[in-house]
């Protein structure tokens, strides 16, 4: 069966050509629909990986418009591309030597001084984050708020390919976002308890046991547990 | 609102049974009401979904058609065009496919000291990992012990796991969370807690969800990937596995990639090999839709069947109770398993519930299906397709007004984007193809029967038996990642590297013209093909 209402044929333009295609489909679906495969431009179809990120113009508006093409139905008359990839340097830093600070985060991104404040950044965002406000962050020292607020960034690479001064906003909201988890955020105190019982030995004996039960006695003991289900 | 007119009425009901539910117990089954259920409604029980593999190590088992049919199909790459003596690179370990368990691998490998290169067949990171939603799940909350975590799972697979995996994942899943935190991964905490979330996933006894929001998947491979990158580990991107390379000792000894931009096949030579090639949602098992990420094709398992791997549980599929049933456009995306931790509630077209929504997936899945075709209590959508309700508002009833847009961010942004509001409406959904329970048989350091030949993740069987709980797979990843990658490269100190050959894939070719199966398909398959009429969305009931 496949889920196909009726719906109206709607130009498009790919890459400047045009195509009639069903209004109801995702941009991705509609590629599809007119005969491409997908190699580059596609990964999760969920939203989450950023490999399908497009940008599109429309007549009715004198502004860039942007979306994932796995996420955002056609709209009628878009003359719409993808950006699979855009090149950017990855310096590689050790998250173990690490601070959450300004001057860590410039010394390994050092474009960031160079923000002008344009927020096109922002508006080349398909998660709708508040892009430019982070890299504000950033400069002022809250790590912590531009991790939280970049918590949906799929790392699409839209705001770097824009960027007049060539930041690359996403590489250095993953670096905020790790150095909140590893060094402003509390770790889960029961870790290393438990880990060391681990490391004794502590539940090697009740493993074996389980191990080596037979299976009716097996199917009992996990019906048992099952009824004591507990939130400690 | 978004839902039409002909959906709009049992919304209704469900939102007058509203207080009724709040409170209402629902028992769990017992072992034999569970069996009935499966038998009577999971999709793996239905007639004609197997057949037996009339060719290979697993001969005579049964395996779901789909994946009987790649397994039995000629090589996608001409070994006779393949020069073996042209060598990419050569490596002590070579890991294919790049997701949680990959670059896991990939990571261990080179802090052994091998040298490590790292083939994926779409981008580094691209994976079913990186759409897990929910959480992983170690033992790590003061009342909780691997030796219950370890029951659980034995129970929720029914009892048909290998039990040393299940140990090693229950003892190392602890290490694993540590690692990850250590790297950076921003878990949500409740810092006046020692507990992880305090809610249970499905079939778990105690809590032990490790989460970052509904998108835990895509922030560990984001740290994974970097982690990769700064160790400048050698990556071949849009590299597919075509076959396995064997050396005339019958040790595995590297591979043939596929090019898919150019279409060039290259050889890469490894002392060792670890497949972390995923799953088989985009097979579209009994035309489900599936949760998957575009590359799971099966990949890995036929490419190991064809060098002489044992495979397992190939007649097991994992369908998730809820994959979005509407929109059209997300058909098959999943919705965490963690909003019926929070409360969540499965309703039918009466307003009704139906079973405790924290059994395991294969029962919760079994019964959706029962209420929609058994007992045709579903509700429709325009283009037919039938599911039942999630009832989300319920979960900022029971933990505060915000806790939804707070707690899913993706999936709120997801629905949002079609004027549905979760927080204050239900969701429509209905089984999806989610997880393959079973794959390559491996020992608890991720080796297979194939000399040098490793498998972890997705790929590797056994550790979930027939049925996977929520959260293990995170776990399952980062443990056997972990545990393949070093043990393959403490393993490439100790081996060379014999004559290389494709002789298995001639062999495997004769194999199947002598039992009249070499006919025009070719594995493995690659990428799903959606062109044309293809690219309107499938679905089962």
């Amino acid at each position: 069966m496949e889920a196909k209402q009726d719906a109206d044929m709607v130009p498009v333009f790919f890459y400047g050509k045009r195509y009639d295609v069903p209004s109801c489909l995702t941009v991705m679906q509609a590629f599809e629909f007119v005969g491409y495969q997908f190699t580059r431009g596609c990964g999760c179809r969920g939203g989450v990986c950023g490999a399908c990120a497009a940008v599109y113009v429309h007549p009715d508006s004198n502004h860039l418009q942007v979306g994932l093409a796995c996420q955002i139905q056609v709209v009628p008359h878009m003359h719409v591309i993808q950006v699979p990839y855009f090149p950017v340097k990855k310096p590689g830093y050790d998250i173990d030597a690490l601070s959450p600070t300004t001057e860590q985060l410039g010394g390994i991104y050092p474009n960031i001084y160079r923000c002008v404040a344009c927020n096109t950044c922002t508006k080349m965002c398909p998660q709708d984050i508040d892009v430019m406000g982070c890299i504000s962050h950033v400069l002022m020292g809250d790590i912590d708020w531009a991790a939280a607020a970049s918590r949906d960034c799929v790392m699409c690479g839209l705001c770097t390919s824009r960027c007049p001064a060539e930041i690359p906003q996403y590489l250095i909201f993953l670096l905020a976002r790790r150095l909140t988890g590893r060094y402003i955020q509390k770790p889960f105190r029961n870790i290393p308890k438990r880990l060391e019982q681990i490391a004794a030995g502590e539940y090697e004996a009740e493993l074996d046991e389980l191990m080596q039960m037979d299976l009716q006695e097996l199917k009992v003991r996990y019906q048992q547990l099952q009824q004591d289900k507990q939130i400690i | 609102m978004a839902y039409p007119e002909s959906m709009q009425a049992s919304i209704e009901k469900l939102e007058k049974s509203r207080e009724y539910r709040l409170n209402q117990k629902i028992p769990i089954l017992d072992l034999e009401e569970k069996n009935q259920l499966l038998k009577d409604y999971h999709p793996d029980y239905r007639p004609g979904v197997h057949r037996q593999l009339k060719v290979g190590v697993n001969k005579g088992d049964m395996a779901v058609v789909e994946l009987a049919n790649l397994l039995e199909a000629r090589s996608k790459v001409d070994p006779k065009i393949v020069d073996l003596s042209r060598i990419e690179t050569e490596v002590d370990t070579l890991v294919i496919g790049a997701g949680g368990a990959g670059l896991t691998a990939a990571i261990f490998s080179h802090d052994e000291g091998a040298s490590v290169a790292l083939a994926t067949k779409l981008r580094l990171g691209d994976s079913n990992t990186t759409m897990a939603e929910g959480g992983m799940l170690a033992s790590i909350s003061p009342g909780d012990s691997p030796a219950l975590h370890y029951l659980d799972t034995m129970g929720g697979g029914n009892f048909t796991n290998i039990p040393e995996l299940v140990r090693a994942l229950a003892t190392d899943s602890p290490l694993a969370v540590k690692w990850l935190e250590g790297l950076g991964v921003p878990f949500d905490r409740d810092p006046n807690s020692d507990l992880p979330l305090p809610v249970l996933a499905g079939g778990h006894s105690r809590p032990r969800i490790c989460a970052v929001g509904d998108f835990t998947g895509m922030s560990i491979i984001q740290v994974l990937r970097a982690e990769v990158e700064k160790r400048k580990i050698r990556v071949m991107e849009f590299s597919a596995v075509v076959d396995l390379v064997l050396d005339d000792k019958g040790q595995c000894a590297g591979a043939v990639l596929l090019d898919l931009l150019t279409q060039v096949p290259h050889v890469v030579k490894a002392k060792t090999v670890i497949l972390a090639t995923g799953g088989i949602g985009r097979l579209h098992i009994q035309g489900f839709p599936t949760t998957n990420h575009y590359g799971a094709t099966a990949d890995g398992l036929v490419v190991a069947y064809r060098a002489g791997a044992r495979l397992g549980y190939l007649d097991s599929i994992q369908f998730h109770p809820t994959g979005t049933a509407y929109p059209d456009q997300l058909l098959g995306l999943l919705v965490t398993e963690v909003s019926r931790s929070r409360g969540a509630q499965l309703v039918d077209v009466d307003g009704e519930r139906f079973i405790n929504e924290l059994q395991t997936r294969d029962l919760v899945a079994s019964a959706n299906v029962r209420q929609v075709i058994g007992r045709k209590k579903g509700i429709t959508t325009p283009s037919g397709m039938q599911g039942v309700w999630l009832d989300t508002p319920l979960i900022d009833t029971l933990h505060g007004e915000g806790t939804v847009q707070k707690s899913y961010t993706h999936l709120y942004h997801r629905f949002k984007r079609y004027n549905i509001d979760f927080a204050k409406e239900p969701i429509l959904i209905y089984p999806a193809q989610h997880y393959q329970n079973g794959g390559i048989i491996t020992d608890d350091m991720g080796r297979s029967n194939v000399p040098n030949l490793y498998a972890a993740g997705e790929v590797a069987g056994g550790v979930h038996g027939r049925n996977r709980l929520g959260g293990n797979s995170l776990s399952d990843l980062f443990v056997f990642g972990r545990r393949a990658g070093i043990d393959a490269a403490q393993r490439a100190r100790e081996i060379t590297v014999g004559r290389l050959s494709l002789a298995h894939v001639h062999d495997y070719f004769q194999n199947l013209e002598a039992a009249g199966l070499a006919g025009e398909t070719t594995s493995p398959q690659l990428l799903p093909d959606y062109r044309f009429d293809k690219a309107f969305p499938k679905f089962n009931q």
